[in-house]
């Protein structure tokens, strides 16, 4: 063959390459890529939904952004919100796997039942939450009458209601995790703990920290990554349990972010709030690629 | 006393016997090994031997001392996995260093970057470092310490491996099939290896491999296993020389050994296809065997007489040194494969004369497989 045949035939393979990811291409662009730019030259915008015209006014929207209490308060929320879900729902979702893995009856029913809140709708779950706390009928209210204290609404009070909110992420975030740690225990090659039981391991704890713990590195990245970014998300408890109040207490950056931007149609501040969603999610990315994931794979 | 005394042991999984009473003394610094094909039951004995299984019954003394039922942490064995078992997330140097970590630093020693400054850590963590590179030293991996388990090739690994086994100097050595992830030509290397090491530390070694050619090159003594059943526990000489069962006759010796149908008269005498072999069994009656006859035990003549067989060359291989000869006798199956040292002038289609040299038969019941001993 030669070079000249070669050459041609190389190029209409990297054509056909192309040919193979145009269609993934294009959804990623029309989804994801375009809209980012969209929200971001909006961002610079004084645009209110609806309006017809809008004119440029730089970074205004985001220097009233660090000004706007309401704002702030709610990226504290956020931020403490995680700070409290991520450990919570991580230590929770490892205990019931290492639970699970070790009992020999009836794994997949207790798999089963810690899985279901992961799959019931938010909005339903929050109802039906909204019902256990509720202040005089409520689960909740019978359970401070049995202990001998007055009941407390617990959402809508300014120092439980957040941690409420947290609470039920938690309850519904673990089941979720406990089913990655499960399969990432399963990948662990019992030599390893053959091996350790030979180097003098003794009990469940040493076994642990030598074994269980580093090989489950990787899974235990993704998961902290996809709890911090889901815990972003958080929306649907708020908007049905509290809306935000009491006095934006339990007001989260997505709720924020929904208020202005349909709520107050103010379109071109909201898509400021949502730029700096967007950074933050990236800033844990980044994290994860250029540092931690370095740390926990092997191989 | 012996190093190891395995006694009466069984192991069943429900109805399934996989061990059927199992009983092998091993002397201080012997090299046993254990071997047999995959199914055996090999590997179940070494882990019951290390403690990761429990027998269903019988009794394990290392040293004289019963570890039937104590924790595999502390019957001071150290083991080498087919699979290396490395952990992956630490270095050589921590990988061979953990088992003296865990055995002789405390809770808080044990702590990162401060344990080592607590009561008398500096000294233990001193004497450790000394330990972990000299067994590095000696395996040749000094080089590799700070390396990952990942970025080794499968031979450095198994030093490793051995080095992590070797740095607690434990009573005994096991090894579950440790070279068979290897290639050839490192295989047969670290066979020579691990020999050598044996030769240098004086300590009992338990190895299990379902490779004869391993078995016989490093071991003092065999076990032959089938079936979960020890048929020959013997040095590698006598095993091949003088197994006491068709199988391990069998299992033993690269070609295979030639099986010839055979009738002893009451005499005891041996004949196959009527030609006397000039052989005779204790046993004097009459009955079917089985004869064995290594590629080496015939001896090729030039005439035909009435003591010679006779089989149709059907194909030779040159193999430099010797020459193997595919041959079949008349109205049989089986190929008979005869060694000799000279081609002469044998072509394939020619017929080869033979006799088989008394002293290598091997007489088997054809039934039961056991040996029936005989003399010339």
């Amino acid at each position: 063959m030669d070079t000249n045949s070669l050459s041609s035939r190389k190029l209409s393979q990297s054509l056909l390459a192309y040919g193979f990811i145009t269609p993934s291409l294009f959804l990623m662009l029309a989804i994801i890529i375009v809209p980012t730019i969209v929200i971001i030259v909006l961002s610079f915008t004084d645009w209110s939904f609806g309006d017809p015209s809008f004119s440029f006014i730089g970074f205004e929207n985001y220097i009233t952004l660090f000004e706007d209490e309401v704002f702030l308060k709610s990226l504290t929320n956020t931020i403490f919100f995680m700070i409290v879900v991520l450990p919570l729902s991580i230590i929770l979702g490892l205990g019931m796997a290492l639970l699970i893995n070790s009992v020999t009856r009836g794994a997949k029913i207790y798999r089963a039942m810690f899985f279901m809140p992961v799959m019931a709708s938010q909005v339903a779950m929050g109802i039906v939450w909204e019902f256990m706390l509720h202040p005089t009928v409520g689960l909740s209210a019978h359970i401070f009458t049995l202990f001998g204290y007055e009941s407390i609404n617990l959402l809508q009070n300014e120092s439980t209601g957040l941690l409420t909110i947290a609470f039920l992420t938690v309850w519904q975030f673990a089941g979720f995790n406990m089913i990655l740690f499960v399969s990432g225990l399963t990948t662990i090659p019992s030599d390893l703990y053959d091996a350790a039981k030979l180097d003098g391991a003794k009990g469940v704890i040493q076994k642990f920290y030598l074994v269980t713990w580093p090989m489950l590195g990787p899974v235990t990245l993704f998961i902290a990554v996809y709890t911090l970014v889901r815990s972003f998300q958080v929306f649907d408890y708020i908007h049905v349990l509290t809306k935000g109040g009491p006095n934006h207490s339990t007001e989260l950056l997505s709720y924020t972010l929904y208020v202005e931007g349909f709520e107050y149609f103010r379109a071109g501040y909201a898509s400021a709030i949502a730029v700096v969603f967007l950074l933050l999610t990236l800033a844990i990315t980044f994290l994860k690629t250029y540092y931690f994931e370095k740390k926990v794979h092997y191989k | 006393m012996s190093a190891l005394s395995i006694k009466n042991i069984t192991k069943s999984y429900g109805d399934t016997q996989i061990l059927k009473d199992i009983n092998i003394e091993v002397k201080k610094g012997e090299f046993l090994t254990l071997l047999g094909p995959s199914g055996c039951g090999k590997s179940t004995l070494l882990r019951i031997i290390a403690g990761l299984d429990e027998q269903t019954s019988g009794n394990l003394l290392i040293k004289g001392k019963n570890v039937s039922k104590i924790d595999p942490s502390k019957r001071n064995i150290s083991m080498v996995f087919q699979s290396y078992a490395l952990y992956p997330h630490m270095s050589v140097y921590e990988n061979i260093a953990t088992p003296l970590k865990i055995r002789k630093l405390n809770f808080i020693q044990r702590v990162p970057f401060i344990g080592k400054y607590i009561q008398d850590g500096e000294r233990i963590f001193k004497s450790i470092d000394k330990d972990v590179k000299k067994v590095a030293n000696k395996l040749n991996i000094i080089h590799l310490l700070d390396r990952k388990p990942s970025e080794l090739s499968g031979g450095q690994k198994q030093r490793v491996a051995i080095g992590r086994a070797m740095v607690r100097k434990p009573h005994l050595f096991l090894m579950d099939e440790p070279l068979s992830n290897l290639d050839a030509k490192l295989r047969v290397q670290m066979r020579t290896e691990i020999a050598a090491l044996h030769r240098e530390l004086k300590e009992t070694f338990v190895y299990v491999t379902h490779d004869q050619e391993e078995a016989m090159t490093m071991s003092d003594k065999v076990a032959v296993m089938m079936d979960g059943v020890i048929l020959q526990f013997d040095t590698p000489h006598n095993i091949y020389t003088n197994p006491n069962h068709l199988k391990v006759a069998e299992f033993i010796g690269s070609p295979k050994i030639n099986i010839l149908k055979a009738q002893s008269l009451d005499t005891g005498s041996v004949t196959i296809k009527a030609k006397d072999i000039n052989f005779k069994v204790d046993k004097k009656e009459k009955m079917d065997l089985y004869i064995g006859v290594r590629p080496e035990g015939f001896k090729v003549v030039e005439q035909q007489s009435d003591k010679s067989l006779d089989a149709k060359i059907e194909h030779i291989e040159n193999l430099g040194s010797h020459y193997l000869i595919y041959s079949k006798m008349e109205n049989e199956k089986e190929q008979i494969l005869i060694k000799i040292n000279d081609i002469n002038s044998y072509k394939i289609g020619d017929t080869i004369h033979f006799e088989i040299k008394p002293k290598k038969v091997l007489a088997f019941d054809m039934y039961s497989g056991e040996r029936i001993y005989g003399h010339k």
